[in-house]
């Protein structure tokens, strides 16, 4: 169960980056600057990112306590 | 973790990136980039060893040549504790080329063996002598490491030496990282007690014993073969004077009796709060356990049974009538529990006991500071920086507090919110952590004389402790009750009727100077304010002493204001004179 | 006192007991000096190169700042090095020239790394003149050092220890260190223009057209070293992260429900202390109207 919750946080952080990647590039788009496009992507991004990364850490730590904890029982 | 001083080399190496970029200095961005790649190349493998190396260290410790989880210790004796670390393969020792590498601790690395108050640190580490003995700092890399101190247990009751404590840190210390590796052992801590020749030669004679219990005498101390005629001393029964023989030698002479009956001693050790504050070593009971310690031996090294009324604010605990070896080591474990300090009622929260708490924690539970995983929650109140950092270490404080005693989330935050709740857990946490009752831990000293309740509970012992005697029994009360002179009236029934019905009585109050309150001992030994302290402290003793003594000798009970060999002395005299069969204490003195 | 022993598996002692070099005898304290003395030397003629000052006021200012680096770290080295830069290097739009930077860097990068590593100038700068002159004219611990020389066994890395190895190893990493800095530089040239505005759109556009790539690049990197480092916790450390967590996502709501019941419990005990005063007061009060 925790597996499916980390693959879930590493989805989510691979589209957080691909996001924070387009927010990126509307920035440094001289030619045609977005930059409240940029502002609105790159703060989905980040929130998505927060959110992935809170998800990978805690299936780890979960995993980390279920695994500790059995091997003290046995 | 970055250390002030890696950061203050960060810091110059960023700045100077920033304006050599801006100016198009080649040479300064190089430079400060060159510092900033290799701060950077220190903290990967910095990481590597906190990774790598941490998880796979492997520690011993041996004390007094034993690694068992639980054991004996004496109080007053010296321990010898041996560390050894040493570390496990891992899979990178199959690359045979890197196996001194991979298989070796170090450089920088402080291990420091934790131990409780109640052990002091004898040696001092080899490696900086500033350092302590259960600390060692290593400076190379190597394969394993073993250290040896020496310390000496305060006091009796328990130790539990906790874990060890790895400080790493790089060679240019830019980076910092600890760690907690918990090794609990536990040692039960008999009391210390002075050799029966050591303080009085009061061995019995040859003697014939009855079976325990049986008494071929209703008179005690006089037994039916005689051992030898002295000199009258007043004080002897007039039976006991040989008429003949002293109109013989024209002056009273006395036959002594060989004694056929035990001499029956009953201690009452009293443990409430106010014998149990300061540190361990220097507080009352430890006094008291020391004495009665010694007693016992005395007592049972002569074939005399010794039985004991421990009692505290949790209420009495009888241990009947104890002989021989066996039987004194059960008085020892039982005394070994006594002093173990109990839970403490709550107090109020205090600065400094959240900030010793905090020091604690940081000492024991070092990776639970860790911001990463003990977070503080974001809130807009308090709104000023002093309220929001204390309002940060209690948050924290109370996530490890959590984590220690398993409390809820609710709890936890509860922890934060309700002062008592807070003082009630950090005490505790300071009192299993082996932390003597001392401030912060609770308040100052006038707060705990509880001297009504505890002149009672007293009575109600010496009561039930006479009303179980047998003859000749001495009832030896090791209490504090120099506090308690002015309300001492409360226990003057008790002590009438042990007295009554022909037992001795004999006090002994330690004093928490731990010398005896006599008037040469009042004058300050220099002008410093720690001797003027301790000599006001010792006029006030002496005060509260004499009026004491005054009260418990007009009954005829024997008192002592000290928890030295003094009062060895007196109770093995009372025992004496318990034995002869004399009614007074003449030639003794108190 | 006792103090503390060490077996025979520590290793060599001399490596690893500070007390094994921090001992005051003549040879050593001279020893200290002398490396003091080359180190700044090197420092004097880096510093000073191609400026006209008088030799007393150069050597004044490197015996202050070794007594200031003794005193705190190899940080105002690094400074002083960076300001003479600051001023001294002309504005050139191009990466730094050659051998002679390249040097240049190697060298006071050796510079700091070692007098950030070594403790013989912490040591000095933390002792009196008096002590230090004093130490010069010491007797060598002759039992001591046999105590110690008996207990020298086998190293752990015995040949990462020896000198030319170890010279080699850590001038290897200095290049290694400078060779990436250079290699960014090379990567991402500076030109200086944006103090002189002199940019064209054309160059901005070829400068921040990477940025995203290495941003996000670097972003990873960043994420899969926490991410790995996160994998190290201990049982403790992540059952307390999921304590946490959960007190964090629930803060707000748990705060309130506390709060209110203690509001609760304060409540009622004020009602409980008062209740008894009220019912004497309500006997007395019907004793008195009888």
């Amino acid at each position: 169960m925790f597996w499916i919750r980390e693959i879930a946080g590493w989805i989510l952080v691979v589209i957080a980056l691909a996001l924070i990647q387009t927010g990126l590039a509307y920035v440094t788009n001289l030619d045609r600057p977005k930059v409240v496009e940029a502002a609105v992507i790159m703060i989905v991004g980040l929130g998505v990112l927060r959110a992935g990364i809170l998800l990978i850490r805690i299936s780890t730590a979960a995993r980390i306590c279920r695994t500790e904890r059995s091997a003290d029982q046995r | 973790m970055m250390t002030a001083r890696g950061r203050w080399m960060a810091l110059p190496g960023l700045v100077g990136l920033f304006l050599g970029v801006l100016r198009g200095q080649a040479e300064l961005s190089l430079l400060s980039l060159s510092v900033l790649v290799w701060l950077a190349a220190e903290w990967i493998l910095f990481s590597w060893r906190v990774w790598c190396e941490l998880p796979r260290l492997q520690i011993e410790r041996t004390v007094n040549g034993r690694s068992d989880a639980t054991g004996l210790l004496w109080a007053g004796r010296t321990v010898t504790i041996i560390v050894r670390v040493t570390v496990k393969p891992g899979f990178i020792s199959k690359l045979g080329s890197f196996r001194a590498l991979s298989d070796s601790i170090g450089p920088v690395v402080l291990i420091h063996d934790v131990v409780p108050e109640n052990l002091e640190i004898l040696s001092t580490s080899l490696g900086d002598r500033q350092l302590k003995g259960n600390q060692f700092e290593l400076r190379a890399r190597t394969p394993s490491v073993t250290f040896t101190y020496t310390a000496r247990v305060r006091a009796a009751g328990q130790v539990t030496l906790p874990g060890i404590r790895l400080r790493l840190r790089d060679a240019q210390e830019f980076f910092l990282a600890e760690r907690f590796i918990k090794l609990p052992q536990t040692f039960r801590v008999l009391p210390a007690y002075a050799e029966a020749g050591d303080v009085q030669p009061l061995v019995k004679r040859t003697n014939s014993l009855p079976r325990h219990g049986i008494h071929r005498l209703q008179r005690s101390g006089l037994g039916s073969e005689l051992l030898e005629l002295r000199e009258y001393v007043p004080g002897d029964p007039p039976k006991a004077i040989a008429w003949k023989v002293s109109a013989r030698r024209d002056k009273l002479m006395t036959r002594q009796y060989e004694s056929e009956v035990p001499v029956r001693v009953q201690l009452f050790i009293d443990g409430s709060m106010s014998t149990r504050l300061g540190g361990f070593g220097c507080r009352l009971l430890d006094q008291m356990t020391y004495v009665a310690a010694s007693v016992a031996r005395a007592a049972i090294s002569v074939g005399d049974p010794v039985g004991a009324i421990l009692f505290d604010e949790r209420g009495a605990r009888r241990l009947s009538s104890l002989t021989g070896e066996r039987g004194f080591y059960r008085l020892l474990d039982a005394l070994a529990d006594f002093s173990i300090n109990p839970a403490l009622s709550p107090q109020p929260l205090s600065p400094r006991m959240v900030s010793t708490a905090m020091s604690l924690a940081g000492e024991r539970y070092p990776e639970l500071l860790d911001r990463r995983v003990n977070q503080v929650p974001f809130t807009l109140w308090p709104l000023f920086p002093w309220s929001r950092r204390r309002f940060r270490q209690q948050f924290l404080l109370a996530g490890i507090l959590a984590e220690v005693f398993q409390l809820s989330a609710a709890q936890q935050v509860r922890l934060v919110h309700d002062p008592g709740f807070l003082s009630a857990h950090v005490q505790r946490f300071l009192t299993q952590s082996g932390v003597a009752w001392m401030e912060p831990v609770v308040a100052v000293r006038d707060g705990w004389a509880l001297e009504g309740a505890r002149l009672d509970s007293l009575s109600d012992a010496l009561v039930k402790g006479v009303s179980r005697a047998r003859d000749n029994e001495v009832f030896v009360v090791l209490a504090d009750l120099l506090d308690c002179s002015p309300g001492i009236s409360h226990l003057l029934p008790a002590v009438k009727m042990a007295l009554g019905r022909h037992h001795r009585v004999a006090f002994v109050c330690p004093s928490p100077t731990f010398q005896r309150p006599t008037a040469s001992s009042t004058e300050p030994q220099s002008d410093s304010p720690e001797d003027l302290v301790a000599a006001a402290e010792q006029i006030r003793a002496r005060g509260l002493a004499i009026r004491l003594q005054r009260e418990l000798r007009r009954l005829g009970a024997a008192v002592s204001c000290s928890g030295e060999k003094e009062a060895i002395h007196l109770v093995l005299s009372e025992m004496e004179i318990a034995r002869s069969g004399r009614m007074s204490p003449a030639g003794v003195r108190r | 006192m006792m103090r503390g022993n060490i077996s025979n598996d520590i290793g060599d002692l001399r490596l690893v007991t500070p007390n094994a070099d921090e001992r005051s005898t003549a040879s050593q304290t001279i020893r200290s000096l002398l490396q003091l003395a080359i180190v700044g030397l090197l420092i004097g003629v880096l510093l000073f190169h191609n400026v006209n000052l008088p030799v007393s006021v150069k050597g004044l200012f490197v015996v202050l700042l070794l007594w200031l680096i003794g005193r705190t770290s190899a940080t105002p080295l690094l400074i002083a090095f960076q300001m003479i830069l600051f001023f001294r290097e002309p504005h050139r739009p191009a990466t730094a020239d050659g051998l002679g930077s390249f040097v240049f860097v190697v060298i006071v990068l050796g510079l700091l790394v070692f007098l950030s590593r070594d403790r013989t100038l912490r040591r000095v700068a933390s002792r009196r003149v008096g002590d230090l002159i004093r130490s010069l004219f010491a007797k060598r611990d002759e039992d001591t050092d046999a105590a110690m020389s008996s207990e020298s066994t086998r190293p752990a890395t015995a040949p990462a220890h020896q000198p030319p190895i170890w010279f080699v190893r850590h001038i290897a990493s200095l290049m290694t260190c400078v060779l990436a800095a250079l290699l960014v530089l090379t990567t991402f040239p500076i030109s200086g223009g944006v103090e002189r505005g002199e940019r064209s759109l054309a160059a901005t556009k070829q400068v921040l057209e990477p940025v995203p790539l290495v941003l996000v690049a670097t972003l990873i990197a960043v994420i899969a070293a926490a991410e790995l480092a996160w994998r190290t916790l201990t049982m403790e450390q992540a059952s307390m992260y999921l304590r946490s967590t959960q007190v964090n996502l629930l803060h707000a709501d748990i705060r309130l429900i506390v709060r209110s019941r203690l509001k609760y419990r304060r409540r009622q005990k004020r009602t409980a202390s008062k209740l008894p005063t009220m019912a004497v007061e309500h006997v007395s009060s019907v004793g008195g109207s009888g």
